[in-house]
């Protein structure tokens, strides 16, 4: 019985410690303009085109495919609010400073919720994106996304 | 109602709301309309994993503070020494406070840990305080009630976009001690449970797994089925899991959801003999309380992050039983206890606040 506990306290311990030592991601130095661009997140069910507003510095970002376009019913796919999920803009008004895309917002069309959102350049075919329910990033999820190419 | 207030002084005070987002028309710099995203390869490589959550499904507990109230009920104990009187006791009310915290500290699409922490105090008012002293568990009950904190931590593994992991540790202290009268560590239970399973789509999620858990007031081993499901419709959908708990759940709106189901509680609760107070030859009783709660609840949005939820039910008794020490006992095994008790079923209600991940 003692050798049970005594495994689980250890595991614990150990899976505790992770979480604190295996957060670290090599950064660069990336350049404003490098976010511009074909993007998938993990799921790898759509694409994400981030692009710059014309006359301001700040970065958007529309969904322009899908791998799944239409819903179960062979409707095109709707967010809960009711609008089409392929071209929508669901990252806005991201600013770039300290090396990183802020200010922004992204939305999730399946859940129909709207997230403070930053994002990290882990090299330059790599994104982190964190969306978070609180402006400092305190609670929130990661996704990584990949660069997209012309085969 | 000092409690009620602090529920409503939290949910008005706590300053986090979701973005609103108007969504105002913008114009690309450079506009290509003309690429053939169908023909697109990944620049390096980046494995797809699937995510814990399904559509529909009720708002995650990141926070709460609640309040759980048992109506009157009676208990009849066996005497702890041979010879000894039965006891049989009115129960006015057994109430209580219950807080827990659930945090991401990993959150990554190929990753998940959540550490959490949850306490609950059950206090116990007998009809004749006088006669509650006849019997140890009695006078336990009348004079400590029972305090249960824990710890948890919750791994949620992908191993690709289908299949999946999860791993749930946990430790907690239970008994009748107090905050100035703490109980040993080394009374600490340890849980455990993995769970294998398979992200079918964006609307169920599934898996087979086994516990080591005090759920039944005992140690046991326990076979487990995991499912989150939603409806085509998204108007209804399941969550389970098997025979820990089980929800209906009616999504009325966006704000409102209705859960109909069962939850089963327990553990083993050291009941402290330190000096002989109870005037028995040991010192290592613990009761064994494990319960069926049948329940529905309303879930209210008060804000995209703060959920109220009201539940009522019926809480029906599995055990109430006390014995020595801590032991693996199967389901099925009818080995008398050292102590057992007969404890009647109330109505009981819960109220809390929670903040929520939407």
């Amino acid at each position: 019985m003692m050798k049970i506990q005594k495994l689980i306290l250890l595991a614990t311990i150990a899976i505790t410690t992770a979480a604190f030592t295996s957060d670290a991601t090599l950064k660069g130095k990336p350049e404003a303009n490098e976010i511009i661009g074909l993007w998938m997140p993990s799921e790898g069910t759509s694409y994400i085109k981030i692009f710059k507003e014309k006359g301001k510095d700040k970065y958007h970002g529309k969904v322009v495919w899908l791998k799944e376009p239409n819903d179960e019913e062979g409707n095109p796919k709707k967010c809960p609010k009711g609008d089409l999920v392929l071209n929508m803009i669901n990252l806005r008004n991201f600013i770039f400073e300290d090396d990183e895309w802020t200010d922004g917002t992204i939305y999730d069309p399946k859940s129909g919720n709207t997230y403070y959102c930053t994002i990290e350049m882990a090299n330059k075919n790599k994104l982190e994106v964190r969306g978070s329910l609180d402006p400092f990033g305190l609670v929130g999820r990661s996704d990584t996304w990949v660069r997209m190419k012309t085969n | 109602m000092y409690l009620l207030r602090v529920l409503l002084l939290i949910a008005v005070f706590i300053p986090f709301t979701l973005v609103a987002q108007d969504d105002p028309p913008i114009e690309e710099e450079e506009d290509e309309t003309s690429i053939d995203y169908s023909n697109m390869v990944q620049t390096t490589k980046n494995k797809a994993f699937c995510s814990s959550r399904i559509l529909g499904q009720a708002p995650i507990k990141l926070a709460f503070v609640g309040y759980d109230f048992q109506t009157g009920h009676s208990l009849e104990a066996q005497p702890f020494i041979a010879g000894g009187a039965q006891s049989e006791q009115s129960i006015t009310n057994a109430h209580g406070a219950r807080l827990g915290l659930s945090y991401p500290v990993i959150s990554k699409n190929y990753f998940l840990l959540n550490l959490g922490f949850n306490y609950a105090k059950t206090r116990y008012s007998f009809h004749s305080a006088q006669n509650a002293s006849s019997n140890p568990l009695n006078q336990s009950l009348a004079n400590n009630g029972l305090r249960t904190m824990g710890l948890t931590a919750t791994a949620f593994k992908p191993l690709n976009s289908k299949h999946y992991l999860i791993v749930q540790l946990g430790a907690n202290l239970n008994g009748d001690y107090s905050f100035t009268n703490f109980q040993s560590f080394s009374y600490t239970r340890y849980t455990a449970a993995a769970i294998y399973g398979i992200k079918a789509n964006d609307r169920k999620i599934w898996g087979f797994g086994i516990s080591r858990t005090y759920l039944g007031g005992a140690l046991n081993y326990v076979p487990v089925y995991y499912m989150l499901y939603t409806a085509k419709s998204k108007k209804w959908g399941l969550e389970m899991l098997l025979p820990a708990r089980f929800n209906y759940r009616r999504n009325i709106n966006e704000k409102n959801l209705l859960l109909v189901g069962w939850e089963v509680e327990g553990n083993t609760f050291r009941i402290n003999n330190d000096g002989n107070v109870y005037g028995l030859l040991y010192n290592n009783i613990e009761l064994r309380r494990a319960e069926l709660r049948l329940r529905a609840s309303w879930e209210h949005a008060l804000t995209s992050q703060i959920w109220l939820s009201m539940q009522a039910g019926y809480r029906y008794n599995w055990s109430f039983d006390a014995d020595r020490g801590d032991f693996y006992r199967p389901f099925g095994d009818d080995t008398p206890y050292l102590v057992e008790t007969t404890l009647t079923n109330p109505a009981y209600f819960n109220i809390s606040i929670n903040w929520v991940s939407p």
